[in-house]
C-alpha cells in the first residue's frame, strides 16, 4: 500500500508539472490536439498506479514525451502557419455582413442548432443582430454584433478619462507581493505609509489592493477584527 | 523559448535513457548467460560440484539483476524467470534431466526481454 501511495504522489506531481509545462489554457480554449493530449496523459498516469507490476517509468516516459512533444508542436506552430493550420485548423467565418455562409457550415458540420446555441450563450436571440460570426479552432463561436445592437461604450457617449491598469493585490495574507507592487509603480514605503495610517501591521492585513493612482482597498485578517474597506 | 528548450532536453534525456536501457539489459543478460554457460559446462563435463557452485552464484546474481531490471521490465516477465532460476540449484543437486531445459528456458526469456527493448517494427506495432 505504501508503494501505491508513493507512486500516486509521484504521478500527481508529474501530472501537475506536465500540465504547467504545457502552458496555461482553460479547458474550453484547448485546441483539439491539446485536449486529446491532456486526456491521454491523465489516462496514462493511472496505469502504473493501478498495475503494480508495471515499472513506474512506463508511465513517466510517455507522459513526459507527450508533454514535450506538445510544447515543441506549439513552438513549431508559431514558426509555421501551414503546420498550425494542419494541427489546429483555421477559424471559419460562418456569418459575414449579416449573411450566413451555409456551405461553410456544411463543410464544418455546424448545424443550425449549434449556431443558435452559440448565439444564445452570448445573449443574442435574434439573427439580425449579428454582423459577423466565426467558429474558432477550439470550436467556440465569436460573434460581432451590428453597430446598433452593440452595448454603448464610454467612448460612444463622449466620455473621456485617463485609462489606467486595474488595482493589483499588493498584500496577500500578510506578505507583500513585490511583482504586483512594482507594476503599480509604487514601492514598499507607500505600503508602509498606508499601514501606518490605518494603524495596522503587515500580518494584520488579509488582502490589500493598490492601483497606480495610489488608491487602495484593504481587508483586515479575521484575527484582527475582520473586513475593512477604504 | 525556455519551455521549448526544456522540452527538447526532456525528449533527448528520454531517448538517451531508452538507448542506455538496451545496453544495460544486454550487459546484465550477458552476466547471467555467462553463469548459465558455467553451469552447462559443469554438467557437460560431469562436474556437478562446479555446476552447483555456479548455480549458487546464479542465485546471488539474480537478486541484483531482478532489482535493476524492474526499472525497465514488467514484473510478470521477471516472475517467470524467477521461477526458472529458483529451480536451477535443486536440479543441479539432484542431477535432474530437466536442468538443461530450464537453462535453455532462462536463456530464451532473457533474449526475449532484450529484444522487447529494441524498437523493431513488430514491437512498435
Amino acid at each position: 500500500m505504501a508503494v501505491v501511495f508513493i507512486r500516486a504522489v509521484i504521478l500527481y506531481l508529474l501530472l501537475v508539472f506536465s500540465v504547467r509545462f504545457m502552458g496555461k489554457h482553460q479547458i474550453g480554449e484547448l485546441q483539439p490536439s491539446e485536449l486529446a493530449v491532456t486526456i491521454l496523459i491523465s489516462n496514462i498516469a493511472t496505469l502504473p498506479v493501478e498495475d503494480m507490476s508495471m515499472p513506474l517509468f512506463t508511465g513517466v516516459i510517455p507522459i513526459l514525451t507527450l508533454a514535450g512533444l506538445d510544447v515543441i508542436m506549439s513552438w513549431l506552430g508559431i514558426k509555421s502557419r501551414r503546420l498550425r493550420n494542419l494541427t489546429c485548423g483555421k477559424p471559419v467565418v460562418i456569418i459575414s455582413n449579416g449573411v450566413i455562409d451555409q456551405q461553410k457550415m456544411r463543410d464544418i458540420r455546424f448545424t443550425v442548432d449549434d449556431l443558435m446555441e452559440a448565439l444564445h450563450s452570448q445573449s443574442i436571440f435574434d439573427l439580425k443582430e449579428v454582423q459577423f460570426a466565426v467558429v474558432e479552432t477550439t470550436g467556440a463561436v465569436s460573434v460581432y454584433q451590428k453597430y446598433e445592437y452593440r452595448t454603448a461604450s464610454n467612448g460612444d457617449m463622449g466620455l473621456r478619462n485617463k485609462s489606467s491598469d486595474p488595482p493589483e493585490v499588493v498584500i496577500d495574507q500578510g506578505k507583500i507581493v513585490k511583482e504586483a507592487l512594482k507594476r503599480t509603480g509604487r514601492d514598499e514605503k507607500r505600503v508602509n505609509d498606508i499601514l501606518k495610517k490605518e494603524k495596522l501591521s503587515l500580518k494584520d492585513v488579509f488582502l490589500m489592493t493598490l492601483d497606480s493612482d495610489g488608491e487602495y482597498s484593504l481587508v483586515k485578517s479575521d484575527s484582527c477584527g475582520g473586513e475593512k474597506r477604504k | 523559448m525556455k519551455r521549448t528548450a526544456a522540452a527538447f532536453v526532456i525528449l533527448c534525456i528520454i531517448i538517451l535513457y531508452s538507448v542506455s536501457a538496451i545496453f544495460i539489459i544486454r550487459h546484465e543478460n550477458s552476466r547471467i548467460v555467462s553463469v548459465l554457460d558455467e553451469i552447462q559446462y559443469g554438467l557437460d563435463s560431469g562436474d556437478t560440484d562446479s555446476a552447483a557452485k555456479s548455480a549458487e552464484k546464479l542465485e546471488k546474481l539474480w537478486l541484483g539483476y531482478e532489482r535493476r531490471m524492474s526499472l525497465f521490465v514488467n514484473d510478470t516477465k521477471l516472475a517467470e524467470l524467477n521461477t526458472s532460476v529458483a529451480k536451477v540449484r535443486p536440479y543441479c543437486k539432484e542431477a535432474n534431466d530437466e536442468l538443461e531445459a530450464e537453462l535453455q528456458n532462462i536463456r530464451h526469456r532473457l533474449e526475449l526481454i532484450f529484444k522487447a527493448e529494441i524498437p523493431f517494427w513488430y514491437n512498435i506495432i
